[in-house]
């Protein structure tokens, strides 16, 4: 069970926003997708952003000179080229600026955190963030979904984004959505396109019955894990830590 | 060859002008002008210096509520010590309430010197120092002789600056010592904050510094951050 | 002795060059990298390893922490540096509640890293030497590491370069062993290092913190 957000000797407490990473391979949209979740939210929730990209500052910038969101709630974080060790074996650095942001602008009611692109593997430990998305885009082509990987098959939400531009790359989006799901166990997936508003409601109110959930206490953080558990033939069964980046 | 020391003390008197007095060492002080609370004083080379073997002393003090400004008239060159050491120690005190400018002339140390120089600065609590230090490494067309630079200061009793710069040929030529650089030019500000600006640093204790490592003195930029600290003490 | 070397320590090292990418970032050739460790060995790693053990023996003490704090801040003119060691030791710091099995708290302010490690050390009863050795150690690994991402290198030249300075880190350990008073630190400094980490605040394509 996690902290509840008002239990005083939390570390959460009481400041404690839904921290929600958002991972996926470079160029599906992440940046966009915050954008989009800042402009839908901000009237109604206090937002941060921390972001990793792998050049400081790109991401930030975008975000800044989009204009979704005062600029001193947007840190960026060096990974050091590392932009997966960052949100999975080492995440002090952004833990630190989560943590600063939350007493910042305390209170805050969401902190999103984008992940510098990465693969299909990279995925948020669950000691960072709360929930978190895993994007996709259809231009990365119909069966990136059927490859899967710890994100695609069970991060809190996978999105499917820039479904506008389906018909241009060949893409049948419905039947991404599809085989997200049947990757998933039944876990939401979400098409997605900022050009289309109802798409952008139903991620907003994804976001905001996660953040309900999160306050009552019913949310867990669920780790998607780098690896599927198996067994061996020794017969252990048990689940393979990604290796630690030499940093 | 000598070691008496120079010295220049500035302190308030009930009434009247600021009492000064003023000791001949290596560089002599001539009084420029004096007002009720502010001093000012040129301090002036008596000798061929800086030569193998030579001990220069400077020491400046100021106490509360006088203001002592102090100018070098040329450069110092430190020449060729023919395996003798130089050695110029300077010693700063500035009382509460008082403040002190020097801004000394660049200090040049010619093929074949070796200087050890060392600057203590103590700033009382409500004391104010601007201080302006240029050292070069071998005169024109010279590769220069060796020099170390060992700087401590203190505000209100705590320490601020503590630096030990090794300039010999051996240290300076490592990289990130001073680049393709021959002069450090540094402007340290003790007892107050100057407009922060992105190029210099704001030290833990109040106050800052501006460096800048430059081929050639007529070069450096640090004049603008000079005359824009000096006109914050006014 | 051996976690606190490890690179794989969750401290944010990962985050830092060692100040080699604002090196090279201001022209310093790739080439002189293996000198560059020479000059961080004489300069900022000896004050470090002399702040963290002066750190250590005045924790041990009981002593003020504060004044060997000042006397590291005297020697880092910079705000910037100081803010990427403060950074650093924040990372320390979290993992220090957490062996402490104090309720996991965020830590606003750090100390700087070669204090913060200093603390880790008297909890964990690391000897003064070793602690040094690790500062060192950590230093050159951080510059090394970061090498291979920006520069084209082997991955086996930096382990050549790391073994070609061991008997520097040594004579750092030695140098700075026996100190006890703050006012013992030496104060080497690198100034174009010094002014190059600095600007590296403002630069706008970095993989790394400092």
């Amino acid at each position: 069970m996690p902290d509840s957000p008002d239990s005083p000797d939390s570390i959460h407490a009481p400041t404690r926003a839904l921290r929600l990473g958002i991972a996926g391979p470079v160029g599906t949209g992440k940046s966009s997708l915050i954008a989009t979740l800042c402009r839908t939210l901000a009237d109604r929730l206090q937002i941060g952003v921390v972001t990793n990209d792998i050049y400081t500052d790109e991401d930030a910038q975008m975000l800044r000179a989009a204009g979704v969101l005062d600029p001193a709630r947007i840190r960026a974080v060096e990974t050091g080229a590392c932009p997966h060790t960052a949100i999975r074996d080492d995440i002090t650095a952004n833990a630190i600026a989560v943590e600063d942001l939350e007493a910042d602008f305390a209170p805050l009611d969401l902190v999103l955190v984008e992940s510098g692109g990465d693969n299909l593997t990279a995925t948020f430990s669950p000691a960072l963030v709360d929930a978190q998305i895993f994007v996709l885009d259809v231009a990365g082509g119909g069966d990136v979904v059927r490859k899967g990987g710890p994100g695609i098959a069970r991060a809190d939400l996978l999105v499917v984004n820039k479904i506008d531009l389906a018909e241009y790359v060949e893409v049948d989006h419905e039947l991404m959505v599809e085989q997200g799901r049947d990757a998933r166990d039944g876990r939401p997936v979400l098409g997605l396109s900022r050009k289309r508003p109802e798409t952008v409601a139903a991620l907003a109110d994804w976001v905001q019955a996660t953040l309900v959930a999160h306050r009552d206490g019913t949310h867990e953080p669920v780790d998607p894990g780098p690896m599927a558990p198996h067994a061996h033939t020794d017969g252990t069964v048990h689940s393979h830590e990604h290796a630690a980046h030499t940093p | 060859m000598t070691d008496r020391e120079t010295v220049v003390r500035v302190e308030s008197t009930c009434a009247g002008p600021a009492r000064v007095r003023l000791q001949t060492g290596v560089l002599a002080p001539r009084l420029v002008a004096r007002t009720a609370a502010t001093v000012e004083v040129a301090l002036v080379a008596t000798t061929a210096t800086l030569l193998g073997g030579d001990h220069a002393r400077v020491r400046l003090e100021v106490s509360g509520g006088c203001r002592l400004v102090v100018r070098d008239v040329a450069a110092t060159v430190a020449y060729d010590g023919r395996g003798a050491t130089a050695l110029w120690d300077n010693v700063i005190q500035v009382g509460t309430g008082g403040v002190l400018v020097w801004q000394a002339e660049p200090f040049i140390v010619s093929d074949g010197a070796e200087v050890r120089r060392s600057t203590r600065a103590d700033v009382a609590e409500g004391g104010r120092l601007l201080l302006r230090d240029t050292v070069g490494i071998g005169r024109s067309g010279q590769t220069g002789g060796s020099l170390t630079c060992r700087t401590r200061m203190s505000y209100a009793g705590t320490p601020a600056v503590a630096e030990d710069l090794d300039l010999s040929p051996e240290s300076r030529a490592l990289p990130g010592m001073l680049g393709n650089a021959r002069i450090v030019d540094t402007i340290t500000a003790l007892g107050w904050r100057p407009t922060a600006a992105t190029d210099h640093f704001e030290l833990a204790a109040p106050g800052a510094m501006a460096r800048r490592l430059i081929r050639d003195a007529h070069a450096s930029d640090v004049d603008s951050t000079w005359a824009d600290w000096r006109s914050q003490l006014d | 002795m051996l976690l606190l070397g490890d690179a794989r320590l969750p401290t944010g090292g990962h985050t830092q060059s060692g100040g080699l990418e604002p090196a090279l970032l201001a022209g310093m050739a790739a080439g002189d990298i293996p000198a560059y460790l020479t000059t961080r060995l004489r300069t900022t790693t000896l004050v470090d390893a002399a702040t963290a053990v002066v750190a250590l023996r005045t924790l041990r003490a009981g002593g003020a922490v504060e004044l060997v704090e000042q006397a590291w801040a005297a020697r880092t003119p910079s705000h910037v540096v100081r803010q990427a060691s403060e950074e650093l030791g924040r990372g320390y710091e979290r993992l220090l509640t957490r062996l402490d099995d104090l309720t996991p708290r965020p830590v606003r302010r750090g100390e700087p890293r070669p204090i913060a490690v200093a603390r880790l050390a008297a909890r964990l009863d690391v000897a003064a030497t070793d602690l040094a050795r690790v500062i060192c150690h950590d230093d050159v690994q951080s510059v090394c590491a970061a090498a291979l991402k920006l520069a084209p290198l082997d991955p086996v030249d930096t382990v050549a370069w790391a073994l070609d300075v061991a008997p520097l880190v040594e004579r750092v350990v030695a140098q700075v062993a026996d100190l006890r008073t703050p006012a013992d630190i030496p104060a080497p400094a690198a100034p174009a290092a010094e002014i190059w980490q600095h600007a590296h605040a403002t630069a706008p394509r970095r993989l790394f913190r400092a």
